[in-house]
Parts: C-alpha cells; sequence; structure tokens
C-alpha cells in the first residue's frame, strides 16, 4: 500500500514504489487520488476565513473583565487581611483589659 | 548611515508588552483573520473558533512580556492559536453532538446504511470537508497541522508532546482513515 507520504513529497519516489508504480496501473489510480487530495488540502492554505466583525472587541472586553476581577480579587484579599487585622486587635485589646480588670480584683 | 527603519507590528508589540491596550488593539485588528482562519481549519467549527480565536489573543496578552521576539509575533501568535484549539478539543466533541443531534433524521439514517463511508455522489473537494470534519479532533489537527500548515513531525510532536515517532505514526494512522472514508467518492 502507497503510504500519502510519498505522494505529498516534493522528492523523488522512491526506486522500488516508482518502479512498481509504471507496472500496476490500479496503484497509478490510487498514486493520483492521494496526490489529488494532498493538492487540495495543501491548497487549504490560501483560503481565508472572515472573522466574526465583533471579535476586536470581545477580546478588549474580556481583557477589561480579567483586570477588573483582579482588581476585584486583590481588594477581596485586602479586606479579608484588614478584617483578621481587626480581629487580632479586638481579640488583644480585650484580653489587655481583662488582664487590666482581674489586676484591679486582685489589688 | 543607514537607518533601520522598525516595522509598524513591532512597535505595536513593544508597546502592547508595557501594556498598552490601543497597541495591543492594532495587533488584534491586524491578526485576527489569520488568527480565525487557522482556528477554524483545526477545529471546523465557527463558532468553536471564534472562542479560540478569543482565547488565544487573552492568552497572547497574558503572555506578552513573556515574548522575546526570537520569531516573528505572528508565528508566536499561531502556536498560541494552536495549542489554544488542542486545549479545547474536548468542547469540539461536545459541540459536536449536540449538531448531530440537530440534523435532520434522514441524515442518521444514511449515516446508519453507510457509517464508514461518505456519500458517493459527493465530490472530491466536498467529500474532503467532510471527510475531515469526520474525523476525530486528534486526527484532524495532526492532517491539517502537517498537510495543509506544513508542520514538521518534529513540532507537531513537541506539541503533543509525544515523540516524533507517535506522530507519524498518529498521521499515519489519520490519513489511512481519511483514504477509508473517501474510497467511495466519485472524483
Amino acid at each position: 500500500m502507497l503510504l500519502p507520504e510519498y505522494i505529498g513529497s516534493s522528492s523523488p519516489l522512491p526506486e522500488s514504489i516508482a518502479t512498481h508504480l509504471s507496472s500496476c496501473l490500479v496503484c497509478r489510480v490510487e498514486a493520483d487520488r492521494l496526490r489529488q487530495v494532498a493538492e487540495l488540502l495543501a491548497e487549504g492554505r490560501q483560503s481565508s476565513w472572515t472573522p466574526p466583525s465583533t471579535l476586536v472587541d470581545a477580546v478588549m472586553a474580556r481583557l477589561d473583565e480579567k483586570v477588573e476581577s483582579r482588581i476585584m480579587g486583590r481588594l477581596v484579599v485586602a479586606g479579608a487581611v484588614a478584617v483578621g487585622l481587626g480581629v487580632v486587635v479586638a481579640v488583644a485589646a480585650t484580653r489587655r483589659s481583662s488582664a487590666a480588670l482581674a489586676a484591679q480584683f486582685d489589688s | 548611515m543607514s537607518l533601520h527603519p522598525v516595522e509598524p507590528d513591532k512597535l505595536w508589540v513593544i508597546a502592547a508588552r508595557s501594556g498598552d491596550r490601543d497597541a495591543f488593539r492594532m495587533l488584534v485588528e491586524q491578526n485576527q483573520r489569520d488568527v480565525y482562519t487557522l482556528a477554524v481549519r483545526l477545529v471546523s467549527d465557527c463558532h468553536l473558533a471564534e472562542d479560540v480565536a478569543q482565547e488565544t489573543f487573552v492568552r497572547a496578552w497574558r503572555a506578552l512580556p513573556n515574548f522575546r521576539g526570537d520569531s516573528a509575533f505572528s508565528t508566536w501568535l499561531y502556536r498560541i492559536t494552536v495549542n489554544t484549539a488542542w486545549t479545547h478539543r474536548g468542547r469540539q466533541k461536545r459541540h459536536r453532538h449536540a449538531d448531530i443531534d440537530d440534523v435532520p433524521a434522514i441524515a442518521d439514517e444514511t449515516r446508519r446504511h453507510n457509517p464508514g463511508h461518505l456519500d458517493e455522489t459527493l465530490h472530491l473537494p466536498e467529500a474532503l470537508g467532510e471527510a475531515l470534519n469526520s474525523l476525530s479532533a486528534e486526527q484532524r489537527m495532526v492532517v491539517v497541522l502537517k498537510d495543509v500548515e506544513g508542520w514538521s513531525h518534529n513540532e507537531i510532536a513537541e506539541l503533543l508532546d509525544i515523540t516524533t515517532g507517535a506522530a507519524k505514526v498518529r498521521l499515519h494512522r489519520a490519513r489511512r482513515r481519511l483514504r477509508t472514508l473517501l474510497a467511495d467518492v466519485d472524483w
């Protein structure tokens, strides 16, 4: 069975395959078919598709979303840190005042 | 002393790398057709290709600070497009199942009677398009990259994270499947 590899290649066919092709009509027809497929596929490179008119705006909007979500993420983290610090300060203050009260009772 | 004018593309890349969105927009406008065309070829679905193109540019924006300019910007963008299409191939399968649900019953009937081959009345160009669509996402990408885009086996292997030998085997199987699908077509 002939590999399409040989057919699409610009280099000459291996000698054994070329010899076989010259004497075998079935393989010659098959080789022609494969060559046409290879040519059609290569021609596909020349064609182009028009992108939707909204593509550029959609991309830029997605970039904005990413920035916004990153800012929001940082705000959330900053808020969480602030709340955490507040809790720590409050706990420390409570402990300090409890200790002061205990000291007053002791005295 | 001769002056070497810098290509506009490079100026926009430099500006975009430093965070200039207008410059990046220019790059998107300039490259959108090529990126979208490659995406359509790889995923063979216009809606999905639009997603792939969008995602490609978003990834490019994120990766721009790492772009060293060793290759042309368009080449770099091409590689991101292929990678993005590759990661979208799971979505493609889901899309295709939805599409199959939508086609008229007669098409299902044809497939049931002749599951391994295409409609014999199709001529080669249409049949080839149909045959490519009938390949799995992985097989089609390998054929498109090699036979349409002209990538080397090594480049394909690198993308798929497999050996060059394995890439050749995949390509061979994909081409063999194409031949089977095209066997009954009127040339």
